[in-house]
């Protein structure tokens, strides 16, 4: 099955990973809200930013496609508009269905059924030959795209495909009262009626009524069947036919019908990109690589939503391979927290197969990314039972337990809701175990005694405000 | 009689009451009781108490539950066959019947060397040439069979036509299955949909189709019926025993519970190392104290007396239990066991118990009076709490009484009681040991002659954040 999110090798290989937590701790929801708002196309973007891509090769599958819709302009709102109505059909079809049950008192008429079912089919292939009309003229050159378009292209050229379409034309006007409709049925081990199912129908004319009145010895012999038993046997012979159309629906709905959530993300990455334009800001694809290296790097919620962009101060990033992690001091309100986050989104987007609002960058995917808003910024739901540093150091506890080699933990302002000393103490021994791990760190904080203890760590960077330039944030020599 | 439960006749039958005394009808059907209440002749028991051990045998196990498969597949094709609604069905369940027949017949071959499973091989050689007529009649109906059962019917508002199948037709909805296959859409191996039934208007049209088959098949199965012997299905029944009582032990092994076959006693005598009451399974996370019980015919009735709560009962329970087990030729709850195949229990459990009729002294005393005229040597008797009734004094007297005429007759007894004087008499005691000042009950029954740190850091070790905590984690991290 084609997915326009992840290539055939991660669809055979790992399933999509768990959602980021708290990533609305660092404005997500607004930020989406901000560039559309489309609910639908908000949910699309989220359910994909929340699970970071780590493999270079899928960031690359997503990118090609985006550049098809950015650069080379094909209709993504138009494309997802079509392939929405693959699940419009199928459930009109199950509406239908479920109609008629109530109607008929939990009891369906399957010769009713099979016309709505052939209709649903027939509707489904004039939808696919649809699509094959925007994607004729059209020269995608992402992978993706160009395999759904050889995928409907294959479909709608198919002999197959169009003997279904004038089998389901054919039974649209399946009509149990005027057709004379052939059967046959074997008797299974039980003595029940077993692969009842209809050889050829056709309409009857008036006059040939007349006709079948008087049966010739060659017919068979007639069995006296009350109405009710002879509409049983056409039922039971129409309800297999039902169900094969209904494989028909399901399966053509089943492989197309996921195609329109994934070309919500990319409608969504088509407005960001043009928001990110008209703003005037540089959007780049970082380089996926062994370290990290942001220059020029911007807040995205600062730049959607001041009436200044223009006044937002980019920042650089690094993280190189060798290095444990980064602890952030300064005053309040200097954007330390602003910094995190610039960071954090950057490395999100970016695993989503997105551009960022930077000068020039490198980035190293992380195989994990956890994080952390302190309780002082978080608003806690712990109903009172236990104090906000406790309800702290159990969101801390699972972020130790799922950390692994490769992860990237980001933490704002954390254990400070104790005593400054203890929690600087408790949450060194806590980075350290993550460095042990193979993890590596990025903290904002006010913890001085934690600085005094990674005093002489040359693995850890350290990162004050600039004196000078507002928002600025400089290395601290220490 | 075809069995594989007797090879003669019981010795004695145990009441009703004495299975909810000891609360065994919660554990077992009612099915697995009516077999156990009939008390079996050493013989039974050694004989079933074989099965039970092949039973441990996978091998063994899988031929015999097979064989309990075909019988119910026997009782069912037999059943549908009797009430077979016209010609069409009758025709083709008979072939269902007889096959049936034919494989659970098939079946009940054997090599294994034990009475009754010879009895029941030799049962099914000595049926072989009926199996054997049976087998080309079935075939003959099959080939028939075959011949009618495909068909054609046209269905118009003008009637319904049945008529031969033409063959080479496809229907439409194979042919769309085979569409929808050849765009990638292959059909999911599904539940085959169960047939429509066929009315009996429609089966008369197909008689009248093929009346030369229809006719030929009446007539075999006129031939082939009486060959079937149904007696069989009995057997299904003796089976559901076995496997029922194989449950239990397996149940109880899940708790690491042993079970044994115990030696059969020519001398009375009840002797069982780490005997335990099976029915505590139904509770669940109910401790399994093991408890030894040694009666012989020299000490063959013994008070138990001891603190509430304390085990008296269970072990009790336990006691009877594994006797009744024991002359059913099941397996008994305990490491080893070595028993007498006595031939009657009696119980006496009090009304607040919930387990018998009466309560009040007079009650008792009636009862009992017939209980222990009838009493001798091959007497098993149980009694929890009797004469509860009465005053210390009063209740002290009589159960001494009954203990030693018990004793005089050759019988064997254990008696629950509170009545502390009881062990003054000659009557040896056994009683519940506690331990912890009295508090703590161990459920064992034996024989008695008379510097603080800061809050965070609290809170971290708490969440296994500490220091030492993540340096025992990463070394967890690194051994594995």
């Amino acid at each position: 099955m084609i997915s326009l999110l992840y290539n055939s090798d991660f669809r055979d290989g790992r399933g999509p990973r768990e959602p980021i937590d708290h990533l609305d701790d660092f404005m997500l929801g607004k930020i989406l809200a901000l560039i559309t708002p489309d609910i639908r196309l908000q949910k699309a973007a989220r359910e994909v930013l929340e699970r970071p891509l780590t493999d270079p090769a899928q960031v690359e599958y997503r990118r090609e496609i985006i550049r098809d819709f950015t650069a080379r302009r094909l209709p993504v709102e138009r494309l997802a508009e079509l392939f929405g109505r693959f699940g419009d059909i199928q459930a009109d079809y199950r509406k239908e269905k479920s109609g008629q049950f109530r109607l008929f008192g939990g009891r369906a008429y399957p010769s009713e059924l099979t016309k709505s079912a052939a209709g649903a089919v027939g509707k489904l292939i004039e939808l696919i030959n649809g699509i094959y009309e925007i994607f004729r003229d059209r020269f995608p050159r992402s992978v993706g795209l160009n395999a759904l378009k050889e995928r409907i292209s294959w479909l709608c050229e198919s002999p197959e495909t169009k003997r279904l379409y004038i089998l389901a034309v054919k039974f649209q006007d399946f009509s149990a009262a005027e057709n004379l409709t052939v059967t046959e049925f074997s008797v299974d081990e039980s003595g029940r009626i077993s692969g009842l199912g209809i050889i050829s129908t056709q309409r009857m004319p008036r006059e040939q009524k007349r006709v079948f009145g008087k049966k010739s010895a060659s017919e068979g012999v007639r069995a006296p069947l009350f109405a009710e038993e002879s509409g049983g046997l056409l039922s039971a012979s129409a309800q297999g036919l039902c169900e094969a159309f209904e494989l028909a629906i399901s399966s053509l709905c089943g492989e197309f019908l996921q195609i329109c959530y994934d070309l919500g993300f990319y409608a969504f990455a088509v407005r960001y990109c043009d928001a990110l334009k008209n703003i005037g800001v540089p959007a780049v694809y970082a380089d996926l690589g062994g370290s990290t290296d942001i220059a020029g790097l911007y807040d995205l919620y600062l730049l959607l939503s001041t009436p200044n962009p223009e006044t937002v101060v980019p920042n650089g990033f690094r993280l190189a391979g060798g290095e444990k992690g980064i602890i952030i001091t300064g005053k309040n309100s200097c954007g330390k927290t602003v910094y995190l986050r610039a960071a954090t989104l950057a490395l999100v987007f970016t695993a989503a197969g997105l551009p960022i609002p930077a000068s020039a960058a490198k980035i190293s995917l992380p195989r994990e990314i956890l994080l952390q808003m302190a309780s002082a910024e978080r608003a806690y739901h712990g109903g009172g039972i236990v104090g906000r540093f406790e309800e702290e150091v159990t969101d801390i506890k699972k972020i130790v337990v799922k950390a692994s080699p490769g992860a990237l933990i980001l933490l704002n302002e954390v254990f400070q809701t104790t005593d400054y000393t203890e929690g600087a103490e408790g949450l060194y021994y806590i980075l350290e175990h993550l460095s042990d791990l193979g993890a590596k760190w990025v903290l904002v904080t006010h913890l001085k005694r934690l600085k005094e203890l990674y005093g002489g760590d040359a693995g850890v960077v350290k990162l004050r405000e600039d004196g000078d330039v507002k928002y600025k944030f400089i290395t601290d020599p220490g | 009689m075809l069995s594989l439960l007797n090879l003669c006749d019981p010795v004695g039958e145990i009441p009703a009451a004495v299975f909810a005394d000891v609360s065994l009808d919660r554990l077992l059907s009612k099915g697995d009781l009516a077999v156990l209440s009939r008390v079996c002749a050493p013989e039974d028991i050694s004989a079933r108490q074989e099965i039970f051990k092949l039973l441990e045998d996978s091998a063994f196990y899988g031929w015999l539950h097979g064989l309990y498969l075909r019988l119910k597949n026997l009782d069912k094709s037999k059943y549908l066959f009797e009430n077979s609604a016209h010609e069409v069905e009758r025709c083709a369940l008979f072939c269902g019947c007889a096959e049936s027949y034919v494989l659970a017949v098939e079946g009940m071959k054997n090599t294994y060397k034990t009475p009754l499973l010879e009895a029941l091989n030799a049962e099914a050689v000595s049926r072989e040439p009926q199996t054997a007529a049976l087998k080309e009649g079935i075939a003959e109906h099959k080939k028939l069979w075959d011949l009618v059962s495909n068909n054609r019917l046209r269905i118009s508002p003008d009637g319904v036509y049945v008529n031969h199948a033409e063959g080479g037709a496809e229907t439409v909805e194979k042919t769309v299955y085979k569409i929808c296959e050849r765009l990638g859409y292959p059909l999911q191996e599904g539940q085959k949909p169960a047939g429509t039934k066929m009315s009996p208007r429609l089966a008369a049209a197909l008689t009248g189709l093929w009346g030369g088959e229809f006719r030929r098949m009446a007539v075999l199965r006129q031939e082939l019926l009486p060959l079937i012997n149904p007696d069989i299905l009995r057997l299904a029944g003796d089976l559901e025993f076995y496997f029922s009582l194989n449950r239990l032990r397996q149940r109880a092994a899940e708790r690491g519970a042993a079970a044994c076959f115990p030696e059969i006693s020519a001398e009375p005598c009840y002797a069982a190392h780490d005997l335990f009451d099976v029915s505590l399974l139904l509770k669940d996370g109910a401790k399994i104290v093991p408890n030894d019980l040694d009666m012989t015919p020299r000490e063959s009735a013994f008070f138990i007396r001891g603190a509430n709560g304390g085990g008296k009962t269970t072990f009790l329970r336990a006691a009877a239990i594994n006797l009744i087990m024991f002359l059913g030729g099941c397996p008994v709850y305990a490491r080893s066991a070595k028993i007498y195949p006595f031939t009657r229990i009696f119980t006496h459990f009090p009304e607040n118990e919930g387990f018998g009729s009466g309560g009040r002294l007079e009650n008792e005393e009636k009862r009992l009076r017939d209980a222990v005229k009838a009493a001798d040597k091959n007497s098993f008797m149980i009694f929890n709490e009797t004469f509860s009734g009465a005053d210390e004094h009063r209740g002290t007297e009589l159960s001494l009484e009954l203990m030693n005429r018990l004793a005089e007759k050759g019988a064997f007894a254990l008696f629950v009681t509170h009545f502390h004087s009881v062990c003054e008499g000659d009557i040896p005691s056994l009683t519940t040991v506690v331990s912890g000042g009295g508090n703590e009950r161990t459920f064992k029954i034996v024989r008695q002659e008379g510097g603080r740190s800061s809050y965070a850091r609290d809170i971290l070790k708490k969440h296994g954040l500490d220091r030492d905590s993540l340096r025992r984690l990463k070394n967890d991290k690194s051994a594995l």
